[in-house]
């Protein structure tokens, strides 16, 4: 096969294939994303989900300190007795209406665990923010009143918050309670308040190692993998269950301290969480993170790429099939040509042997007729001229089509013998002599190649009789035919002449290759529009060529032939 | 037929008597005494009360409460090999001596927790020991998360007729979550609050012996300091003895001090002291273990010849063998004397060792922080304070060898801590463990001393 048509048919399978998979990956990388986005939101809702467990423990926690810290009157060892008993709790408090610490009183003597309280709370007290946060919250209870909203206030260091899911009936005041961070010994401590009806603010401080504690036993665990085999892989609904692969959640705190972690996922130190959300009041100063491991991310954008992929090599099939047929199409019908060129080859060989029967016998009998008289062989005579200059015509046909089959089966090869170009020139046009009389050309000669050098004389022949036939064909109307022939360092140049309608110069080309003719009418002259090729093909074999010319009087048509 | 009837009767009311008597025996003893009856008269001085308890014998393992039990083991990376093979087997042999009425959950921690077995009764021991067979180990330590898991599985089942306890082994530093002993502390504190105990069995030089002590004494649990894991095996069996030995729980103890007696201090136990009141509870007491805690109290100066109460003590436990609440009561008041040869022969030499054992107990935990201080000087200097007053009354009291003991002890800590320069040190390490362990065997007299037995 050609290696043009080799490349057509890359280009037919190739080209779609490139844009489709320019387009699809585009696709491909946005559905990418949706998916990626898609998982994030499902972590994301798998962390709210958690952090729903948090804010109901931290509400289960507040019911129990808000009956914890119902109290209107009380007597110290009572307050001790209930700290003593209460695992949750630290200390108790109780504020006067008037702002004043009633309990754990400074002014009496005080337990170790009441006198380390006060140590680290002391600037609570003295300080406004403990008593900003219930003022505001009272503030907040009175303008929105029974639907308090949860505070998004936070400051640095301390933030305060409400929530009130459970109210006593009752009037506005004995309504406002929350939580109050308060930072002591390296960490977050949290302290919820509620204010009585009487007025006084009743708090409890809540021990730190105690609800992380029991915060950690709400959360879930790192269960054992039944069996890790069969990760990834599976459906994008399968790869987005995020139980079908590692995961590892975290809790931290403000300082971004782990304070647990769960998940059979081992995540490097320095690694940016997957997705992270803050924790339900009143820890917002705490985040939960959730990590994915690498792999995972590109597995979710790999399900879209695999069916893109699946999708290309599916086009590029059958756009393979599609050429793979066009190519055999093609090449049954080179096959045909092939044949029919053989054939056609095979017959005009089969021709010969009659033909060259025919020209000898046809010679025998002008002999025959030669040795009659005139009156009796005349007639004859003429008509045995016709069948002899239509034999050789036959001849110089056949010759061509069988020239023609070798250039291309590229068997041709010149056989080189010494001779002189003249005499063989002259030999060649008197073989036409009798037909171009008969069309009324005056044949001119002027030969100038008397040396005799190395030459294939069936070349010589086929050249010149092509284009001395084409004179005969085409250019009859010129009357005229020049021959003109030199030599010099061995090259051999020829020039064919004549007077007729001439080539226009856009079709100089043309006329060399094969099959073309001027005018594809019928009515023009008759001929197989290979004469031209073939006379080019052996000059080049030659180590020549045949050009065209431009006429010295702008009529007519010169061949110029070189050969050596 | 009427005879008959009589002999039944009168065989009834034997029993009855017979049961009182057994009764009478399945109660904790308390003992109220101070170290000199008699005082000398006409000055402010210090004494010290000793209150003590003494859990009744159990007859037989068919009498012990239930038990739930949660063990929560260390499978960080530095467990592996030996060690977690050896606390595998440890833990495996020691669930043999539970019963089908017995919880147990399995925790395991590394750089996050594994309920390996959710609390469950011990019915099925096959399940239990297979899944702890299959524990390796690797990570980092997420010790807090372990214990928060234990308490949770403990409080499962949390019930005050269960003797209930999480048994934690670690090797290492806590470097996941909350690690500071305070914290730690706090949260057994918590515990304790519930009837949860933890012991921490401490494996090797590596771990962070104040945070597991400060977990165990804090919840009433014990604390071991294991040097080699092939120790493991017994550890375990001593600790499951124990637990499986509890005769009383929720031992509260209060006591009152009269007006014009200031109390100072609690040694023994951590206490409250709110004004005249000293309130404290005890987790356990074990089958015929004797346990005490002692008072440092101010007295003023009083007349010779005059009386005065020095305490009222009343004391409230849950008898695991009635699953009752009882309650027993105790006074003990000290006379003022001018003679001193009576105030000297007042001494009571046991309660004297006591105390003397706590107070050096208190004196050596201030050594070892000086070293982690790194004050080495000051250290050696309370080393040697502790040992100079351990010998004056050795002197006082030859007779206590226990004192003898802890004299003797102190000697060894002040060769291990020669020649240290650093309190990185490893013979640092070690004496640091050794003071701990030894400090927290006296402050919770877990090991039952010859001169404390009747």
């Amino acid at each position: 096969m050609k290696p043009r048509s080799i490349i057509l048919i890359l280009l037919i399978v190739l080209l779609p294939l490139i844009l489709l998979a320019g387009a699809s990956l585009r696709l491909a990388s946005s559905e990418k994303e949706t998916l990626q986005k898609r998982f994030r939101e499902l972590m994301e809702d798998r962390l709210r989900d958690i952090n729903g467990g948090i804010r109901r423990n931290f509400e289960n926690i507040e019911r129990e300190m808000q009956q914890l810290t119902a109290i209107d009157e009380f007597d110290v060892s009572q307050l001790r007795q209930l700290i003593r008993i209460q695992p949750r709790v630290l200390q108790l408090f109780v504020i006067s209406e008037k702002g004043q610490l009633l309990y754990p009183d400074p002014t009496q003597t005080l337990n170790s665990t009441e006198r380390n309280f006060l140590l680290n709370t002391a600037k609570m007290f003295t300080g406004q923010d403990l008593r900003d946060a219930v003022l505001q919250q009272e503030n907040r209870s009175e303008q929105n009143g029974m639907l308090a909203e949860p505070s998004i206030s936070r400051t640095q260091d301390k933030l305060q918050d409400k929530q009130a899911p459970l109210r006593a009936p009752g009037g506005l005041f004995n309504a406002a309670q929350g939580w109050f961070v308060w930072y002591w010994d390296r960490g977050l401590n949290l302290i919820y308040w509620q204010r009585r009806s009487s007025g006084q603010i009743v708090g409890v401080a809540l021990e730190r190692g105690r609800w992380i504690a029991d915060l950690i036993a709400e959360l879930p665990d790192t269960a054992v993998a039944p069996n890790s085999s069969g990760k990834g892989n599976g459906s994008v609904s399968q790869q987005l269950n995020p139980n079908s692969f590692e995961t590892r959640f975290r809790l931290t705190n403000s300082s971004a301290e782990t304070i647990y972690q769960w998940g059979p996922f081992n995540v490097s130190d320095g690694v940016e969480p997957f997705c992270e959300i803050p924790v339900a009041a009143p820890l917002h100063s705490w985040r939960l993170q959730c990590f994915v491991p690498e792999e995972q991310l590109n597995l979710t954008g790999r399900s879209a790429m695999s069916g893109l992929l699946a999708g290309l090599i599916a086009v590029a099939l059958a756009l393979l099939a599609m050429a793979w047929v066009l190519y055999r199409d093609y090449a049954s019908g080179m096959r045909e040509a092939a044949q029919q060129v053989s054939f056609v080859n095979q017959v005009s060989h089969e021709l010969k042997t009659p033909l060259t029967n025919i020209r000898l016998y046809a010679e025998l009998l002008e002999t025959d007729l030669a040795s009659m008289s005139p009156e009796d062989a005349d007639r004859p005579m003429g008509r045995l001229n016709v069948i002899l200059s239509e034999g050789q015509r036959l001849s110089r046909l056949i010759g061509n089509v069988l020239t023609f089959a070798r250039q291309k089966r590229q068997s041709l090869q010149p056989h080189r013998q010494l001779l002189v170009p003249d005499e063989l020139i002259k030999q060649i046009v008197d073989r036409f002599r009798p037909a171009l009389d008969s069309l009324a050309i005056r044949i001119d000669l002027e030969l100038d190649a008397k040396v005799a050098m190395p030459i294939d004389p069936d070349f010589l022949e086929q050249i010149l009789g092509n284009l001395i036939s084409n004179v005969e064909k085409y250019a009859a109307s010129g009357k005229l035919m020049r021959v003109r022939s030199s030599q010099a360092e061995g090259v051999l140049t020829l020039s064919v002449e004549d007077a007729g309608p001439g080539i226009p110069i856009s079709k100089w080309d043309e006329v060399f290759r094969p099959f073309s003719r001027l005018s594809q009418s019928v009515s023009y002259a008759a001929g197989t529009g290979i004469g031209l090729s073939i006379a080019r093909g052996l000059a080049r074999e030659h180590g020549g060529d045949i050009t065209i010319c431009q006429n010295e009087c702008d009529i007519g048509c010169r061949f110029r032939v070189t050969m050596q | 037929m009427k005879a008959l009837t009589w002999i039944q009767t009168a065989f009834l009311l034997c029993g009855v008597v017979f049961a009182r008597i057994g009764e009478a025996s399945d109660q904790v003893k308390l003992d109220v005494t101070p170290v000199r009856g008699i005082l000398k008269e006409g000055e402010k001085q210090t004494t010290w009360i000793r209150v003590g308890v003494e859990g009744f014998k159990l007859e037989s393992s068919k009498q012990r409460p239930p038990v739930n039990l949660a063990i929560v083991l260390d499978k960080s990376g530095s467990m592996k090999g030996e060690k977690i093979q050896q606390a595998i087997r440890g833990a495996i042999d020691a669930l043999s001596l539970l019963g089908p009425n017995d919880i147990v959950s399995v925790i395991t921690y590394d750089s996050t927790v594994n309920v390996l077995v959710p609390a469950t009764k011990m019915t099925d021991i096959e399940t239990v020991t297979k899944a702890i067979r299959s524990i390796t180990a690797d990570g980092n330590t997420a010790l807090f998360a372990g214990v928060s898991k234990g308490a949770a599985e403990i409080r499962k089942f949390l019930d005050k007729e269960r003797v209930n306890r999480v048994i934690l082994l670690s090797d290492g530093i806590a470097n996941v979550g909350p690690s500071s002993p305070g914290e730690l502390g706090a949260l057994g504190a918590t515990l304790l609050k519930e009837n949860i105990s933890v012991s921490s069995l401490g494996l090797g030089l590596g771990y962070n012996e104040d945070l597991m002590v400060q977990l165990a004494a804090k919840s009433g649990g014990n604390h071991q300091f294991i040097e080699q894991a092939t120790e493991l095996a017994d550890v375990f069996r001593k600790e499951f003895d124990d637990v499986l030995s509890v005769v009383a729980q929720e031992v509260d103890i209060q006591i009152t001090i009269p007006p014009g007696i200031r109390p100072v201090r609690v040694l023994g136990n951590e206490a409250d002291i709110n004004g005249q009141q000293v309130v404290t509870r005890l987790a356990q007491i074990y089958s015929r273990q004797n346990k005490h805690i002692v008072i440092e109290v101010e007295v003023p100066a009083t007349e010779n010849g005059s009386k005065l109460q020095l305490a009222n003590v009343s004391v409230d436990y849950t008898n695991m063998k009635t699953n009752q609440r009882d309650r027993l009561s105790g006074n003990t008041e000290v006379k003022f004397s001018m003679s001193a040869a009576e105030v000297e022969k007042s001494l009571n030499g046991k309660v004297l060792a006591d105390v003397v054992a706590l107070v050096s107990s208190e004196q050596s935990k201030i050594a070892t922080s000086f070293l982690d201080a790194g004050d080495l000087t000051r250290c050696r200097q309370a080393l040697k304070e502790n040992g100079d007053f351990l010998e004056r009354n050795v002197a006082l009291y030859p007779s206590d060898s226990r004192l003898l003991e802890l004299s003797r002890a102190n000697k060894i800590q002040q060769v291990q801590l020669d020649g240290v320069k650093s309190n990185s040190d490893p013979a640092a390490n070690v004496y640091r463990k050794g003071q701990r362990a030894l400090s927290y065997g006296v402050d919770q007299q877990l090991e039952p001393k010859p001169g404390a037995k009747p």
